[in-house]
C-alpha cells in the first residue's frame, strides 16, 4: 500500500486513528453496521486495505500477516438483540464476547455451543464463523454450526443477509409472523453464509448472525473415561455418539487435561499425577421433561461402553464432577488454559476421522523428538464433529513467553504441518502464520479468486492467510 | 421445482427442420466419440421419452416438455467432463438427470440441450459405517441406500417424494424435505466431500477429498465451495454436474431389514421391538406450535411430520372409493391438529422413557394419540385423541362417524386379517414415514398429479403462519373448481435437525390432462409467491428459478444479482442449462405474463389471524 499522511488516512476511512497495535496501518472503530458500510464504501477502490477485528487481543487469525491494511474494530456492536428461548436461537453481533454470553443465556434456560473453554473475551460470532470447533458434536449437524444466518457488509458496500434472515421482511417483520432466522440456507440457490465462513473477512465483514443454542440441562453430569491409550477411548467415543448418550464429548492427553483442570499453578503436579495418560471427557444430562430417567438411561450407555472397551470412568480431580462441569460449561477462568502450562502457546488443527486421530497423535510425538521439542510441552485434544463422522485434532506447543521460545514452536509446529498435510491431514481453515504445503489447490484457489472478484472486486478486505485475492 | 418462472421456449424460426436433424448428427457424432454410439440417442421416439414430464402441464400448458438435441448416457466422470467440454466447443447447452422426476430434468429449449442421462453411473463406492457416511454415485436411489446401510445400524435421509429418488441428486441439486428430517436432517446439510464438473468441464473435488482422498468433509480450506452450488433449492444442473457425493448417514436402532407383508397396494409393515408410531392429536394450531416445539426440545422423535387428513386418508387408502369412504367420517376429517411421530429405541427402557416423555408432552396439552401402545394404554390414549376429534365436531358427527369407521375397520380386518387390526393404522404411518414408500398416493391419485407451494425452511411458528394463510389462497381455487377440494389445508412438511428449522408446504391435487387446472396452478403458485412476500413467511418452495428470484430478490438482500454473478463467473458461455435456476437472459412469456395479471386482478382474501378451521 502506498505510504499516506494521517490528514490522507483520516480523508479516506473516516474515523481512522493510528492506533497503537504495530501490526496494522491504523484502526477505525465501527459502532453501527451502517458504520462498516461507510468505511467500506469510502476505502473501496481507495487503495486502502481493510481488516475485521471483532473483539480484544490477542489475535489469534485475523488477516495473519497483513500489516498495512486498516483494522476495523467491531467490538463496539457489542450488543445481543435477541435470545428466543422458543426456537433455541440468539442473535449477536461481532463484539459479543463469550463471557457476556453465558448469564443471558442461562437466565433464558439454553446455553451456547462453546468452543473447549474459549478465551473470555473472544468474539464469540468470529469463532464460529471460523468454524471453531464445540465441545457438543451431538448437535452439530452441520460443519457450519451453530452459525444460521449472518448480515455481511461485502466489499462493494452491500449488504447480504442470508438465511431465512434475508426477507421477506425486515427483522421485526418476521419476529411479528414467528420467524426468528432459523433457516441456514440460501435464499435461492445459493448457501451464501457457506462463502464467509473461514475467510478472515476476505469476502466480507459480518455484522451479525443467528445463532442455535442448546436447551439448559436441567441435569448434567461430567465423566472421564481414563485409559493408558488413546484407541479405546476413541472406540467408547464412537459408541456413545452412536447412543446419542453424550453431549460434551473430547478426548485429551494427561498435559492438556491437567491444563484445563489446574487453574492455579501450584495445584499442577497433584492434579497432574491423578489423571491418566489418556482421557475421554464426557457429560451426560436430562432436559426438562424427564430429567433424571433420561440422564440416568445415558448414564448406563456411558458406564456399559466404557466397560465394554476396557477402560475406567475415574473421578475427575479436583473438585470432583460439578467443578469439572463448571469448566467446561464457561470460558476460560484466570490465566487462559492453553498458556497454563509454558506462559504461551501455539496451535496446530485439522481435520481427520477419529479412526486416523491416533496416527496423528504418534506422528506428532515423533516429530517433536526430531525437532528436539520438550516433549511435556506438547498437548493434544480431539474434539469429535458432527457427531462424530469427523474430528479436529488439535496439537497445542507450549513455549515460554520470549521470541526464542515462540519462534522454535513455530518451527516445530511448521513441520508438524507439513508432515500431517502429507499424510491426509485435512486443513479446513488456515493456520496463524504457519504455512501449510498445498493447501490452496488450484481448484481451490480458482474457487476463491472467482468468489473474492465476485463480492470484493477492488480487494477492500485483506486476503487472510489463504491470500484471498492477495497480490502473489 | 418451480413452475412460474420457467420459460418455456420455442423453436428457432430460422432453422429448417433439415439444418436441424444436421446438428442433431453432427453433435451425436461427438457425443459418440466419447461415450460409444450405443449410449446415444437422436431417435425422437426415444428423445420423447424424456419429455413426457411431471408438471410439464402447468409450465408448458401441455403435458411434455422440451425434446432435448440428443441424449447421452456417461460411464463415468472423465466422458461427462468431455461431453460438457464438447457442449462449450459446440455453443450448446447440457443437463444433467439421475432418477429424473420432473419438469426440472428436462430440457425447456427445443433441439439445444445434450442431456446426460447418468442412469449408468450407479455404484455405491463407499460406506464408511464407523463414520457414518457413504459416497455413492448419481443414479443411487434412496431406497438401496437404506437397504444397504440398514444392516450396518444405519439409516440414510429420504426426501418426501419417495425412495426412488437419487440420493446425489437430492443433496447436491434439489431441495431435500422429508419425513425423517428431525433426526436426519435435509439433503443439501448432510452433503460433505463432492466430485464435480464444472461448467466448463473442469472436475472439481471439494474438501479433503480434494486434500487427501478422505471423503468425510466439503468444507475448506476457507470459504465452502457447497456455499456456491448448493444453497436452499440446489442449482438443477445449471452449475455442472455432480458425478460423485458423500452424504452423511444416521444411527438407525432397528433391524437390518423391515418386515412387510401383503403385496402392492395392501402391504403393511411389521413395526420393529421397541419402535412406536404415533398419530398424536391436539386441538388447533396453537396446540400444534406447541406440540412440535415441545417434541423437538424433549429430542425423542426419529420421524415427525404434519400430515393432513386428506393425506394421510390417500395414504391409508388404496383407491379414490375408499379414500371417500375414510375422508367422509367426521372423526377422520376433522383430525387437521396432529403430527406423526415414530420413536425408535434401543432397548424397552429407552421405548419406555420416550414414550412417557410424549405422553407427558400430550397430557399436558389434553391431547391423545392413535399409536402401537398395546394394551390397555393403547385404547387409553386412543379415548383421549377421540376426544380430543369429539370436543371438535360436536356429538352429532360422533355419532354419524360409527357408521363410516366401523366400514373401514371391517374392511381393513378383511385386508389383513382381525389380529392385526390394531396395528395398521401405525403400520401405514411407520411405511410411509420411515421409508416414505406409500407417502406419494395419497396425493396422485385424486386428480392424477399435484403441486405444491409455501413452504419455506423458517421456525415452526412461522411455517405454522405459511400454512394458514397458504390454504386461503389455496380456497379461492378449489372454490373456482379448478383443483381438487381437500379442504384447502392440506399442509405437508416436518421438522429439520432437532427442530431447528421447519416447513410446511401447501399441496394441491388437480387433473393434468384439465387445461383450466394447469392454468390455475400456475396462478396458485404466483399468487402463494405474492402471499409469502406479504406475510413474511419466508422464501416459499417455487423461489426457484430466474422469474421467482426476480420477484423474491428486491426483498431479500438482492440475492438475484449475486446469483446471476455466480453464473456469469463460473458459467460465461452459459452451457449449463440455467432454466431453473439462473438464465442470462431470461424474459418471461405470454402464458407467464398472463397468469400473473389473473392473479393481480383477483386476489385471494387473507385474514392472517383468521380462527383455525
Ligand atoms: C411427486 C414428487 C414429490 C416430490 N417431493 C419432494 C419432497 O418431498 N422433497 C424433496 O426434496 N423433493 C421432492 N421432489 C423433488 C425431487 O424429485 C427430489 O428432490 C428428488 O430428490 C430428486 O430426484 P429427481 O429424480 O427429481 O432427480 P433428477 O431429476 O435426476 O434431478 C433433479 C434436478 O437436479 C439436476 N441433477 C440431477 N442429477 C444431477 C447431477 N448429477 N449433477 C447436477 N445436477 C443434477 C437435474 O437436472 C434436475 O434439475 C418431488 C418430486 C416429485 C416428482
Amino acid at each position: 500500500m502506498t505510504p499516506r499522511s494521517k490528514e490522507q488516512m483520516r480523508e479516506l476511512v473516516p474515523g481512522w486513528e493510528p492506533g497503537e497495535d504495530p501490526d496494522s496501518c491504523g484502526v477505525v472503530h465501527a459502532r453501527t453496521a451502517e458504520d462498516v458500510v461507510e468505511i467500506v464504501t469510502k476505502a473501496r477502490g481507495s487503495g486502502v486495505r481493510l481488516r475485521a477485528r471483532s473483539s480484544a487481543a490477542p489475535h489469534s487469525t485475523v488477516g495473519a500477516g497483513d500489516t498495512e491494511a486498516v483494522v476495523v474494530d467491531l467490538s463496539e456492536l457489542r450488543a445481543i438483540q435477541r435470545i428466543d428461548r422458543r426456537n433455541r436461537v440468539l442473535l449477536i453481533e461481532p463484539g459479543v464476547t463469550f463471557d457476556k454470553l453465558v448469564v443471558p443465556l442461562a437466565a433464558a434456560g439454553l446455553q451456547a455451543a462453546l468452543p473447549l473453554c474459549p478465551r473470555p473475551g473472544k468474539s464469540a460470532l468470529a469463532a464460529w464463523l471460523d468454524r471453531e470447533a464445540t465441545i457438543v458434536p451431538r448437535r452439530q449437524w452441520d460443519i457450519s454450526d451453530p452459525l444460521l444466518c449472518v448480515d455481511a457488509v461485502l466489499g462493494t458496500g452491500d449488504r447480504l443477509r442470508t438465511g431465512s434472515a434475508a426477507g421477506p421482511g425486515t427483522l421485526e417483520e418476521q419476529w411479528a409472523a414467528g420467524e426468528a432466522q432459523k433457516g441456514p440456507m440460501g435464499p435461492g440457490h445459493a448457501d451464501w453464509m457457506r462463502l464467509f465462513e473461514a475467510a478472515e473477512g476476505a469476502m466480507g465483514m459480518v455484522v451479525w448472525a443467528s445463532v442455535k443454542a442448546e436447551v439448559l440441562p436441567s441435569i448434567e453430569t461430567a465423566w472421564v473415561a481414563g485409559a493408558d491409550t488413546l484407541a479405546p477411548l476413541v472406540e467408547i467415543t464412537y459408541r456413545v455418539l452412536r447412543r446419542n448418550a453424550v453431549d460434551i464429548c473430547f478426548l485429551v492427553d494427561r498435559p492438556t487435561l491437567t491444563d484445563l483442570l489446574a487453574v492455579d499453578a501450584d495445584r499442577r503436579p497433584s492434579v497432574e499425577r491423578s489423571v491418566s495418560a489418556w482421557n475421554l471427557v464426557m457429560s451426560t444430562a436430562g432436559l426438562e421433561i424427564l430429567a433424571q430417567r433420561r440422564h440416568d438411561l445415558s448414564v448406563d450407555i456411558v458406564r456399559t461402553e466404557v466397560r465394554a472397551a476396557g477402560a475406567r470412568l475415574v473421578d475427575p480431580p479436583p473438585g470432583g464432577r460439578d467443578r469439572l462441569l463448571h469448566i467446561l460449561r464457561r470460558p476460560s477462568e484466570g490465566m487462559y488454559w492453553r498458556d497454563r502450562r509454558a506462559g504461551a502457546h501455539r496451535r496446530l488443527y485439522f481435520q481427520t476421522t477419529l479412526d486416523r486421530a491416533g496416527q496423528f497423535v504418534d506422528l506428532a510425538h515423533a516429530t517433536v523428538a526430531d525437532e528436539g521439542f520438550d516433549r511435556s510441552c506438547l498437548g493434544v485434544y480431539v474434539q469429535p464433529q458432527l457427531a462424530g463422522r469427523q474430528c479436529t485434532v488439535e496439537f497445542l506447543l507450549c513455549h515460554a513467553l520470549d521470541e526464542e521460545a515462540a519462534s522454535r514452536a513455530r518451527s516445530v509446529a511448521t513441520a508438524l504441518a507439513g508432515r500431517a498435510a502429507a499424510v491426509g491431514a485435512f486443513f479446513s481453515r488456515p493456520l496463524p502464520d504457519v504455512p501449510v504445503p498445498g493447501l490452496v489447490t488450484d481448484a481451490t484457489g480458482d474457487f476463491l479468486t472467482r468468489v473474492k472478484a465476485m463480492f470484493d472486486p477492488q480487494c477492500v478486505f485483506s486476503p487472510g492467510a489463504l491470500g484471498i485475492g492477495g497480490t502473489d | 421445482m418451480s413452475i412460474v418462472g420457467v420459460n418455456d421456449k420455442q423453436a428457432d424460426p430460422n432453422v429448417t427442420d433439415a439444418e436441424r436433424d444436421e446438428r442433431r448428427a453432427e453433435v451425436a457424432a461427438g457425443l459418440s466419440r466419447v461415450v460409444g454410439a450405443r449410449w446415444v440417442a437422436t431417435d425422437p421416439a426415444v428423445l420423447d421419452t424424456y419429455t413426457w414430464q411431471y408438471t410439464a402441464e402447468a409450465i408448458t400448458g401441455s403435458n411434455w416438455m422440451q425434446r432435448p438435441l440428443a441424449v447421452a448416457m456417461p460411464a463415468d466422470t472423465d466422458e461427462v467432463a468431455a461431453i460438457v467440454r464438447l457442449c462449450n466447443t459446440e455453443g450448446i447447452q447440457f443437463k444433467a438427470i439421475s432418477t429424473g422426476f420432473g419438469a426440472w430434468g428436462a430440457a425447456t429449449e427445443p433441439d439445444r440441450v445434450v442431456l446426460l442421462d447418468l442412469r449408468r453411473m450407479n455404484r455405491i463406492l463407499e460406506v464408511d459405517a464407523k463414520n457414518m457416511y457413504a459416497v455413492v454415485e448419481p443414479y443411487v436411489t434412496a431406497n438401496q441406500l437404506q437397504v444397504e446401510v440398514l444392516p450396518h445400524g444405519l439409516n440414510t435421509h429420504v426426501a418426501g417424494c419417495g425412495a426412488q429418488h437419487s440420493v446425489l441428486a437430492s443433496a447436491t441439486s434439489v431441495m431435500g424435505q422429508g419425513w425423517d428430517g428431525v433426526s436426519m436432517g435435509f439433503s443439501g446439510r448432510n452433503l460433505l466431500a463432492v466430485e464435480w464438473v464444472t461448467p466448463e468441464g473442469e472436475i472439481v473435488r471439494s474438501g479433503s477429498v480434494d486434500a487427501s482422498g478422505e471423503w468425510f468433509s466439503g468444507d475448506g480450506p476457507g470459504p465452502s465451495m457447497r456455499g456456491i452450488f448448493r444453497g436452499y433449492a440446489g442449482a438443477f444442473s445449471g452449475l455442472g454436474v455432480f458425478t460423485k457425493a458423500a452424504v452423511k448417514l444416521y444411527p438407525w436402532a432397528g433391524p437390518g431389514h423391515l418386515e412387510v407383508t401383503g403385496s402392492n397396494p395392501d402391504y403393511m409393515a411389521t413395526i420393529p421391538e421397541h419402535h412406536v408410531a404415533a398419530v398424536c392429536v391436539v386441538d388447533g394450531w396453537d396446540q400444534m406450535a406447541e406440540l412440535g416445539y415441545r417434541v423437538a426440545d424433549a429430542e425423542i422423535a426419529t420421524f415427525m411430520s404434519r400430515n393432513a387428513p386428506s393425506l394421510m386418508s390417500g395414504v391409508l387408502t388404496a383407491d379414490n372409493n375408499t379414500f371417500a369412504d375414510l375422508y367422509g367420517v367426521p372423526l377422520f376429517h376433522e383430525m387437521l391438529y396432529a403430527l406423526v411421530i415414530v420413536i425408535t429405541a434401543e432397548s424397552a427402557e429407552e421405548r419406555d422413557l420416550k414414550v412417557d416423555m410424549l405422553k407427558a408432552i400430550l397430557s399436558d396439552l389434553g391431547g391423545g394419540m392413535l399409536a402401537n401402545l398395546g394394551g390397555p394404554e393403547e385404547v387409553r390414549w386412543l379415548m383421549r385423541a377421540v376426544r380430543v376429534l369429539a370436543r371438535r365436531i360436536g356429538p352429532g358427527d360422533l355419532i354419524r362417524s360409527v357408521p363410516g369407521a366401523v366400514r373401514m375397520l371391517v374392511r381393513d380386518a378383511r385386508r389383513f386379517g382381525l389380529g392385526r387390526l390394531s396395528e395398521y393404522l401405525p403400520s401405514f404411518m411407520y411405511m410411509a414415514t420411515v421409508t416414505s414408500g406409500l407417502n406419494i398416493r395419497g396425493v396422485f391419485r385424486f386428480g392424477g398429479t399435484f403441486w405444491t407451494a409455501m413452504g419455506s425452511l423458517v421456525s415452526w411458528d412461522n411455517a405454522i403462519h405459511g400454512a394458514k394463510v397458504g390454504a386461503q389462497v389455496k380456497r379461492k381455487y378449489i372454490d373456482k373448481g379448478v383443483i381438487f377440494d381437500d379442504g384447502a389445508d392440506n399442509a405437508w412438511g416436518g421438522f429439520y435437525e432437532g427442530g431447528t428449522y421447519a416447513h410446511l408446504e401447501e399441496l394441491a391435487c388437480y387433473d393434468p390432462t384439465d387445461k383450466d387446472a394447469a392454468d390455475a396452478v400456475f396462478e396458485y403458485v404466483f399468487e402463494t409467491n405474492l402471499v409469502s412476500i406479504e406475510h413474511h413467511t419466508g422464501l416459499p418452495i417455487n423461489a426457484v428459478g430466474p422469474a421467482n428470484s426476480a420477484l423474491f430478490g428486491p426483498h431479500c438482500s438482492s440475492y438475484d444479482t449475486w446469483q446471476d454473478r455466480i453464473k456469469a463467473s463460473f458459467d460465461p458461455h452459459n452451457t449449463a442449462d440455467g432454466s431453473f435456476y439462473v438464465e442470462p437472459d431470461f424474459t418471461p412469456n405470454e402464458r407467464m405474463v398472463a397468469g400473473a395479471e389473473n392473479v393481480t386482478s383477483d386476489r385471494a382474501p387473507i385474514d392472517p389471524n383468521a380462527p383455525d378451521l
